[in-house]
């Protein structure tokens, strides 16, 4: 008796809770909801609006403290109920799409609104699943006030830096920030030299890949890492370079205790200089005598459908919405950064002009590589920061690092 | 008659018996079967959230895998890569490094909070909470707060080293040596978990009978042999349980670290927690990484195993 009012019990209570998720999944029917996942803010005011037009209604999960990784490799395994993917490009967006995260948009029309750079990183063996909502370029960023005081020009070769250099630590100055804390910063150093040489050789990163070639074959970043290794021996770098984290860092180049800040167009939404004019220019990496080195340029704000999200069509409408020029100009505009949409010139920044100039002609930075070269590579040029590394060391890691990444699937070009 | 009665009775008492036994057995299964469905929920958890992905890091060991795509099995490849690997290597001697910096550290400041908290007459309740609140705090706050003391252009202790003329020597840029950052970082966590040493160490002193102080003294023994004869062995219990915890807490340090140096400067301060996150979500080698947990793993359950021996023989000794 006691074990059948049991049995009736248990059931009863099964079918309440059984009930009770059947409720809240079917709880908002009616209106469609999409989820976005990324880093990225979306202003509020495009989220209305869009529900306002199209009745969907956008809930944005943004994760912008740099947790993104770990959230999207967690939610994407899962398969969690998220709709929109909006992630970096380069390495993890490659791993995701070849594991059949995304939705292919190659026949898209909505990528007709968006220039080559925003799309090219998003073409993944061929297909498109993804395209890039901003772009940047990466340079010096400098204080012009103290160029000015000390009778400075603006390099055209690394000679002239160094010079420059020289004299800003005569005054008193740290001439570069450095910020070995956070080591993504530090591939600044070299960045536009792997961007360079990867445009003049467009097989270097599948042969990197494929052992073909190596990284010590690449005049321009080895040279590049010997240049920094001179900037480490006079003593350019910052008080503090090896233990600074990225946001001190450029809290130091704002209050002027630093003359020139490495860095990527993205920074200029939360640079705030503490009065003085600020100036951007190209890291010239090159010779006296050669042409001066042009800025690279990357495009990593990744948008992308989620290939089991069960509202793809309104997550196309939602993306659709975003590539048009008056949207991406919104979104632009309140992220600070320059957009690839066609059409779009937003008006972001005061300091904008120098790095608008640089756009034009920038080299891309290549997207294709390896996941511990881009992830762990920067950190090397800590390491010499730090009196543990050298130059030559530096290369023979960074090529270790690419060895083992050839030993993964990671995606190469075909 | 007489022996007929008795040979029933004695045949009813043993049935008695045998329905006694019978119906005990059955209760006894019954007890078990409800025993075994209420601990069955409590089971799926554990085996589900514990065991299970234990033993499927066992398997995603022996594979090479990015978190993502489908894993390929490549047997013992990614354990005799470890074998070879000066990172982990490095990395595994800063960890027990920090392990022994930190349980001499915490077991040493605990014992000695709990000793003066313990001869204190007033606000002990007061001085135990502020001694005990640094352990409740986010270590995100912690680290925060320590950052800021650290920081070699903002840094209280950077302010107050070059007031004094010492602004380019070690104490203004902490986290910025490669010996430094190392101590910079273990001061924080002794600091965190010292108050939660004492508490540990302050139940121990409590449960010491006075009795037995009090037979000391009338035996001529105060002070320091007071404390060898009478405190520290019957504080032997206490001691086990705190190495016990510093040193599983410290073999997976990890928070304090990647917060405070990420590792840095230039791999200084690397534990083998920091390598196996950056390991799987920098360089997206996941397999490469379980590997590297399951060496950790075993190398925790190995030192707790040999302390568990080590302390439960001295236990039995002083008692």
């Amino acid at each position: 008796m006691r074990r059948r009012r049991l049995l009736v019990a248990a059931t009863t209570a099964m079918l309440l809770v059984a009930g009770l998720t059947a409720c809240s999944s079917s709880g908002s029917s009616g209106a469609t909801t999409i989820k976005v996942l990324g880093y990225q803010p979306i202003p509020q005011k495009i989220l209305d609006d869009f529900k306002t037009k199209s009745g969907i209604t956008v809930k944005a999960d943004i994760h912008n403290g740099g947790d993104i990784t770990q959230v999207l490799q967690s939610r994407v395994a899962a398969r969690s109920d998220v709709d929109v993917l909006n992630l970096t490009g380069g390495a993890q967006f490659n791993k995701y799409a070849t594991a059949g995260t995304f939705v292919d948009l190659t026949d898209n029309k909505l990528l007709k609104n968006v220039k080559e750079i925003g799309v090219r990183p998003g073409i993944v063996k061929g297909k498109s699943y993804g395209f890039s909502m901003t772009s940047y370029v990466t340079g010096v960023f400098y204080n012009k006030d103290i160029f000015q005081k000390l009778g400075l020009s603006v390099p055209a070769n690394w000679d002239e830096l160094m010079a420059d250099a020289a004299k800003i630590k005569a005054s008193g100055t740290a001439p570069f920030v450095f910020t070995a804390a956070d080591g993504w910063t530090n591939q600044y150093f070299y960045h536009n030299a792997i961007a360079i040489w990867a445009q003049k050789h467009p097989d270097f990163i599948k042969k990197v890949s494929t052992g073909d070639e190596s990284w010590k074959q690449n005049k321009l970043f080895t040279s590049q890492v010997q240049k920094f290794q001179d900037i480490v021996k006079s003593g350019y770098l910052i008080p503090g370079a090896q233990s600074m984290k990225g946001e001190d860092g450029q809290a130091q180049f704002a209050a002027g205790k630093a003359a020139m800040y490495l860095m990527g167009t993205w920074t200029l939404s939360s640079l705030k200089p503490s009065g003085f004019q600020l100036g951007m220019f190209p890291l010239p990496i090159n010779d006296p005598g050669q042409p001066t080195a042009v800025a690279s340029s990357l495009s990593d704000n990744m948008y992308a459908i989620a290939s089991w999200s069960k509202k793809k069509e309104a997550a196309e409408k939602f993306l659709a919405y975003m590539a048009t020029e008056k949207v991406a100009t919104e979104y632009s505009n309140a992220n600070k950064v320059a957009s690839t949409i066609k059409g779009v010139t937003a008006t972001f920044s005061p300091y904008q002009a120098d790095s608008d100039k640089m756009t034009a002609d920038a080299a891309p930075y290549p997207t294709r590589l390896g996941p511990s070269v881009d992830g762990s590579g920067p950190n090397l040029l800590g390491d010499m920061v730090a009196g543990v590394s050298d130059a030559e060391k530096v290369i023979a890691d960074f090529q270790a690092l690419q060895d083992q990444d050839n030993k993964t699937n990671y995606y190469t070009p075909n | 008659m007489l022996e007929v009665n008795a040979r029933q009775t004695r045949a009813a008492e043993s049935t008695v018996v045998a329905g006694n036994g019978a119906g005990l057995m059955r209760r006894r299964r019954r007890f078990e079967f409800g025993f075994l469905l209420l601990a069955v929920p409590a089971l799926v958890v554990y085996l589900g959230f514990l065991i299970g992905p234990v033993i499927g890091g066992f398997y995603f060991s022996l594979t090479q895998w990015d978190g993502i795509n489908a894993p390929s099995w490549i047997g013992l490849d990614n354990f005799v890569r470890l074998v070879g690997d000066a990172q982990f290597w490095s990395a595994l001697a800063h960890t027990l490094v920090f392990t022994a910096i930190i349980l001499v550290g915490q077991v040493g400041s605990g014992l000695g909070l709990a000793l003066l908290l313990n001869r204190a007459s007033r606000a002990v309740p007061f001085m135990r909470g502020v001694f005990f609140a640094p352990a409740l705090m986010s270590t995100a706050v912690i680290a925060l707060v320590w950052g800021f003391i650290y920081s070699p252009t903002v840094g209280i202790l950077h302010g107050l080293t070059e007031s004094v003329g010492l602004g380019d020597s070690v104490f203004g840029n902490v986290l910025g040596g490669q010996q430094s950052a190392l101590l910079g970082v273990s001061i924080v966590v002794i600091w965190q978990f010292a108050g939660y040493m004492m508490i540990i160490f302050l139940a121990g002193l409590k449960s010491i009978p006075r009795e037995i102080y009090e037979a000391a003294s009338l035996d001529g023994a105060a002070g320091s042999k007071q404390f060898r004869s009478v405190t520290w062995p019957l504080l032997a219990p206490s001691t086990s349980i705190a190495v016990l915890i510093s040193l599983a807490g410290n073999l997976k340090l990890f928070d304090q670290v990647y917060l405070m140096t990420g590792g840095g400067p230039a791999g200084a301060t690397e534990t083998v927690g920091t390598l196996i996150y950056r390991t799987a979500f920098i360089n997206s080698d996941y397999g490469y990484s379980v590997a590297q947990s399951v060496v950790l793993t075993l190398l925790i359950t190995m030192v707790v195993l040999i302390q568990r021996r080590f302390t439960t023989r001295r236990d039995r000794e002083a008692t």
